[in-house]
């Protein structure tokens, strides 16, 4: 009987301490103020256009893994909103979290020239999230940014920044990712609008630059466009890229639409094959762009 | 009868105890410092030691009061003082082997363990048994502190018979004849020439040359050093002399070169103020010699000491690490403090300015912005490393420039003390080899060299840094100190 209950002691002991190891990183989440607030919210559903810039990402390698997001938004109006706020949005198939941001003043947005031709609100357009990916769920995470001007006027947009969060490491999506193509078909009545620069580094080629589908005169952005590398002795590789603003092409084609029409790829140096290797930019069963970069 | 009275508190068996924490905390320090016995001073291995001996003692009389033996306590201490000094590698280790674990689950998980060994030490283990496991310790760890000092031993007999460094160069001051105008020397740290940048990152700067040029500099883009080592070409720079060589060099000697460089004694003796920007306190020269000194952080702030590596091993390492921009804001700091430099006095004002960059870590790409932490040592990318020069350069135009505009009569000499050495750190540290060490060792040694004369024509041709500013000396004194080194 005496032997049975210090077995039980122990046991309790144990239990305690595993439960304690498995639950260390949520209560040291919780005691450093580091939480994620877990949120539903229909990133589908489309309303107003927000303009936007990501000006910085900050991944940082203290222990906590602490990421700033930080730059501009607004929705397009002539008010002032004091209570402007800005949420960015962590979406997985899974999960969504919510990171609250400050927002601030950035005047210098109302009288910058790129953004001529747009009503730009007063004040408040600014934003600094900061935040801890320590509760997450392991995942691929889209970030939105959810704009509420003021009662009336809220929008969510996709920034087409990426971040993958697995085990203790969380980075973000730079592009570059082999994928394979469902369609190889043509459209003929597009036409691929690309230009480029293929920058060669030790180990990687950054592909930068902005690309549209252009039908009957109009440009669009009907996917992400794909980078496709054709090696000298014809073998085909496709890649992803990331999305960036680009409001001087949308000024320059007069089409707002246009406004994320940058893209970059970080391809691995190993894919490239022996001798002449060209490197164009597709949309996915609409066609590819004329304009290439050949390597080396 | 003689009375003995047995000391409670001091007897051998204590002392034992002692001793092997003393050895325990030894071990990692000696591992550390015998494989950078070159470039470590003693003193600064001596404070780290007795730092952590400190601690280890606290924590002897935490458990000695709790487990009340102290051979017991100093098994206890002597585990907790491996966990706290070697917590990095450890982590390192089983976050490789298990990625879900953060920093807090091993310090949880060390602490589970000592824990653990206090319990049984207290219950299971009789005093006797914990005083021959405490001999075992001390032994253990003694033998392997010795087989550390064996291996070094090749490398402390080569230190040990050295020649004595000859310093005896010294300057009459009647011998010196000067017009007083105020002179700047800018060392940059691991600028490269333009040979060398061409080369390795295939990057043509003949731009900043070309700027240079209009402001008046005369410039020498193909000029080499005599060496890659920092801790070398610096000391001779300042001393004007090849006093130090890769036969030669001790570590003791270029500390004592750098209080006492003949190039400071020279402007002291004959009225200068002198003023010292010092970065990472490399340059650390003698109080008596310096009027002005700026010292950019303290010394756990700085990028490469015993101490602060030592330090970012243990368990204390999150404290420790560099916030994201210190390293950036103490950049823009030195070249702040360098503008102000003119503004000192109009005439007899020395100022001798070192920078560590562009040497890493990066921290900022061309424009200035800050790039993330995890590309700060990546040798790589040679982009990275263009990217702070790009934005060294701008820098040094722009405080040039203001030096120029307020003190039109100033001397300004801009060297870097070695090129980008790029091949050396891709052998050291990616396991890559250098198929023609000669060659490489000449693109490496391509420094930046420019010297602004009062805009007037200056001819460097292409004299290694330390001749450029041995002739410098020459033409302000009147003097003729000799040229140096086989190249010129």
């Amino acid at each position: 009987m005496k032997a049975n209950k210090k077995r039980l002691r122990i046991l309790l002991v144990v239990f305690l301490w595993a439960a304690l190891l498995v639950f260390l990183t949520h209560l040291v989440a919780a005691a450093t103020g580091r939480s994620l607030q877990s949120t539903e919210v229909d990133t589908e559903i489309k309303s107003h256009q927000v303009i936007f810039h990501i000006d910085e990402v900050y991944l940082s390698e203290n222990i906590f893994r602490d990421t700033l997001v930080a730059g501009w938004a607004f929705i397009e109006n002539e008010g002032d909103n004091p209570d402007k706020q800005i949420n960015l949005l962590l979406v997985s198939p899974e999960k969504t979290y919510l990171v609250e941001t400050t927002t601030i003043d950035r005047f210098d947005l109302r009288i910058a020239s790129l953004l001529d031709g747009f009503y730009v609100p007063i004040s408040r357009n600014g934003f600094e999230g900061n935040f801890s990916p320590l509760t997450m769920k392991n995942g691929t995470y889209h970030l939105y940014l959810q704009v509420i001007e003021n009662e009336d006027l809220a929008a969510i947009t996709d920034t087409g920044k990426i971040f993958v969060k697995h085990s203790n490491k969380f980075e973000e999506n730079l592009g570059g990712q082999e994928i394979t193509l469902n369609s190889n078909d043509i459209n003929p009545k597009v036409t691929i609008n690309a230009y480029f620069g293929c920058k060669v580094a030790e180990s990687s080629i950054a592909v930068e630059g902005w690309a549209f589908v252009e039908e009957s005169g109009i440009g669009s952005l009907p996917s992400r466009p794909v980078v496709k590398l054709t090696r000298a002795e014809g073998s085909v590789a496709h890649f992803t890229t990331i999305a960036d603003s680009s409001f001087d092409v949308a000024k320059q084609f007069d089409n707002k639409e246009l406004m994320r029409s940058s893209f970059s790829s970080i391809i691995p140096h190993d894919y490239l094959g022996e001798g002449e290797n060209v490197i164009t930019i597709l949309f996915e069963g609409l066609g590819e762009s004329t304009f290439s970069c050949v390597l080396p | 009868m003689k009375q003995v009275t047995k000391n409670k508190y001091f007897n051998r068996k204590h002392l034992i105890a002692i001793a092997a924490i003393a050895i325990v905390v030894l071990f990692p320090i000696a591992h550390l410092y015998f494989r950078n016995l070159t470039l470590v001073n003693p003193s600064e291995v001596l404070i780290t030691a007795l730092l952590f001996f400190a601690l280890g003692l606290a924590i002897f009389g935490a458990t000695w009061l709790l487990l009340g033996n102290s051979s017991k306590a100093a098994i206890l201490t002597s585990i907790s003082m491996l966990s706290i000094m070697l917590f990095r590698p450890i982590e390192n280790r089983l976050t490789a082997f298990i990625p879900i674990l953060y920093y807090w689950h091993i310090v949880y998980l060390l602490l589970s363990m000592i824990i653990l060994v206090a319990i049984v030490l207290h219950l299971k283990v009789k005093n006797e048994l914990a005083q021959t496991f405490t001999r075992v310790i001390a032994a253990i760890f003694g033998v392997l502190v010795l087989t550390n000092v064996i291996m070094a031993a090749p490398k402390i007999i080569t230190e040990l018979s050295k020649e004595k460094v000859n310093q005896s160069m010294t300057i009459e001051p009647q011998s010196t004849i000067s017009s007083g105008d105020n002179v700047y020397l800018l060392i940059f740290d691991e600028y490269g020439g333009y040979d060398g940048l061409l080369r390795y990152a295939n990057f043509d700067n003949s731009s900043f040359y070309e700027e240079l040029e209009n402001m008046g500099f005369s410039v020498a883009p193909y000029s080499r050093s005599d060496t890659i080592s920092t801790n070398i070409e610096i000391p001779n720079l300042l001393n004007l002399s090849q006093s130090l060589t890769n036969d030669n060099y001790r570590l003791a000697a270029r500390t004592e070169i750098l209080e006492h460089p003949m190039l400071l004694s020279l402007f002291k003796q004959n009225d200068y103020f002198v003023n010292v920007i010092d970065d990472q306190n490399f340059l650390a020269p003698s109080e008596d010699l310096v009027d002005q000194i700026f010292i950019a952080q303290d010394d756990l702030a700085k990028v490469e000491t015993f101490q602060l590596v030592t330090i970012k091993r243990s368990v204390f390492y999150p404290f420790f690490t560099a916030k994201e921009h210190d390293r950036a804001d103490e950049i823009d700091m030195l070249f702040d403090e360098l503008g102000k430099a003119a503004d000192i006095h109009d005439s007899h004002v020395l100022t001798v300015s070192y920078m560590m960059t562009p040497h890493k870590p990066w921290v900022f790409d061309q424009n200035g912005n800050q790039i993330s932490i995890s590309e700060r040592e990546n040798w790589r990318n040679p982009n990275i490393y263009i990217g702070q020069l790009q934005y060294t350069s701008s820098r040094i135009l722009e405080t040039v420039n203001k030096i120029i505009r307020k003190d039109p009569n100033a001397i300004i000499v801009i060297l870097s003390d070695h090129g980008y050495r790029l091949p050396m750190h891709l052998e050291a540290f990616l396991d890559e080899e250098i198929d023609n060490r000669a060659l490489e060792a000449d693109y490496q040694r391509n420094i930046l060299n420019a010297v602004y004369y009062q805009g007037k024509e200056f001819e460097i041709g292409d004299l290694s840094g330390l001749n450029t500013l041995i002739k410098v000396v020459n033409t302000h004194f009147s003097m003729s100190i000799p040229f140096v080194g086989a190249g010129d």
